[in-house]
């Protein structure tokens, strides 16, 4: 099967500070993936490298055969953790906003979701709450025919009650031909649909399992692996 | 794909701006009409003496407000949340900041055209030029145009401005390539290419002023209108290379990448 993002020896500091240290990691296209770590272990890092918001050390990322690049944007919608769109808008004007700059980027079904969603398309993004918001970025993200998502926390600012709705949404949603990279802490509520995890801690990466395999193997969910992992971690350390 | 940001980063800034713009105008133009109608009508008078400190006051933002919201937007587009958005567009560095860069041009000089535009509203008359071209005399000997040495100091003022805009969006770049005191560092080199660029401009100056004979310890200093020009032309020159130098130093560190908080 054929490699739809490649990490090849990637090293990320920030002064002396090392983020990343030598990290090789193929994924697979076609696939839902899990990013798993605990905070600071360098998931955001890897997709921001991913997407040009922060500049390599050393090493290379290969996307769909292409360095980071306008190719590389081209094929990778990114929902990251934080709020990006202009407060000032109106949610009708992003939606403008991601059909002038991306060609794969479907209308229609954006504004389907956003019904789906209950949400206002006339309402300013400045007047919603920041659970809206990250709604309105899904949407928009979702809304997307691209080869690979990059979804980092996608359900980090959402109430427990739409937690499962958007996890609804973001499955049925993506290209199935499509590559799905996400990262989250509530492993518990998406451990079933992924296809492959990989964990990372301290910035290198510590398994990279299909998760079938790995649930057989542990004989054990994936939730419980990690929590092992770490508190056998953490309680060595004490 | 440079025109679609081209045409997204000005409806973002002109969506403020014009409205500065055109009350300006506005503003002008009541002021004047007021002006004509004060000698006659005593109440006009105190409608223009109000109008006119609300004129200052918005002619200054004409010009201070592209500047300052350029410099605010080329922060929040690179660097802000909103960066997650702009770097993940598909499309080239050069892109991004062209587009910032012409942005800035064009509404720093609508803004100047503005402020040009307002005052000659204002103010002009044939006696107002009549009395500047006197006024010129005294320190520029022989026949030089009034009207073209406004020009040439409006482009002089506008070039300059363009200048410092060059030179923050360079230190903006250079700070926020690291983690920390960004605002600082971006004060900080800011300053010191500002005094770099003057200190180069000042000994050019002299140089130019001495070719052309100028006493430089003279108290009464008369210019020739040759070395006026030479040394208008002079400024302006300085003034657009160091614009140039640092637009080419911004995009060349900006296209080397960014680190996003």
């Amino acid at each position: 099967m054929s490699n739809i993002i490649e990490y090849i020896n990637v090293n990320k500091s920030f002064g002396d500070k090392q983020i990343l240290k030598d990290v090789n990691l193929k994924i697979a296209s076609n696939k839902i993936i899990g990013l798993l770590g605990k905070n600071g272990s360098g998931k955001s890092t890897l997709f921001k490298l991913a997407n040009d918001l922060l500049t390599l050390t050393s090493g290379e990322i290969i996307i769909d055969g292409n360095p980071v690049s306008v190719e590389s944007k081209k094929v990778v919608s990114y929902l990251p953790e934080r709020s990006y769109l202009d407060p000032s808008l109106k949610v009708t004007e992003a939606i403008k906003f991601f059909e002038t700059f991306y060609e794969d980027f479907d209308k229609a079904k954006a504004e389907r979701l956003l019904i789906d969603l209950d949400l206002d398309p006339n309402m300013r993004l400045s007047k919603m709450s920041k659970g809206m918001r990250e709604k309105v970025q899904l949407v928009l993200v979702m809304s997307r025919k691209a080869k690979i998502y990059i979804l980092d926390e996608p359900l980090g600012g959402v109430d427990p009650a739409s937690r499962d709705y958007i996890l609804q949404t973001i499955l049925t949603n993506f290209d199935k031909n499509a590559t799905l990279l996400i990262s989250t802490h509530m492993i518990a509520d998406i451990e079933e649909i992924l296809d492959e995890v990989v964990i990372i801690d301290n910035g290198q990466i510590v398994l990279h399992e299909d998760a079938k395999v790995l649930r057989k193997k542990e004989k054990c969910s994936i939730d419980e692996i990690f929590r092992r992992m770490f508190y056998v971690k953490q309680t060595t350390k004490k | 794909m440079l025109s679609k940001l081209l045409k997204n980063d000005l409806k973002k800034n002109m969506r403020w701006l014009w409205i500065i713009f055109v009350t300006t105008i506005a503003i002008a133009l009541l002021d004047r009409g007021c002006k004509e109608l004060a000698n006659n009508i005593a109440f006009f008078k105190i409608i223009s003496i109000i109008l006119d400190s609300v004129f200052y006051s918005l002619a200054v933002n004409t010009v201070l407000q592209p500047f300052l919201r350029n410099t605010f937007n080329f922060t929040k587009s690179f660097y802000s949340d909103e960066s997650y958005l702009t770097h993940t567009l598909p499309v080239t560095k050069k892109q991004l900041i062209n587009s910032k860069y012409i942005t800035a041009l064009i509404e720093v000089v609508t803004g100047f055209a503005v402020l040009v535009s307002s005052i000659l509203i204002m103010y002009a008359s044939p006696s107002m030029f009549d009395t500047l071209q006197l006024l010129l005399s005294t320190v520029i000997s022989g026949n030089l145009s009034i009207y073209l040495i406004l020009a040439l100091m409006a482009i002089q003022i506008l070039v300059e401005f363009l200048m410092f805009l060059s030179i923050i969006y360079f230190a903006i770049v250079i700070a926020y390539r690291e983690k920390e005191q960004r605002v600082l560092k971006t004060f900080l080199i800011t300053f010191a290419m500002a005094s770099i660029a003057l200190t180069i401009l000042s000994i050019v100056m002299v140089i130019i002023m001495l070719i052309n004979g100028i006493d430089l310890a003279s108290d009464t200093l008369i210019l020739s209108p040759q070395a006026f020009l030479s040394i208008i032309f002079t400024g302006i020159s300085v003034y657009s290379i160091v614009t140039v130098v640092f637009y080419f130093l911004t995009k060349k560190m900006f296209t080397k990448g960014v680190n996003v908080d």
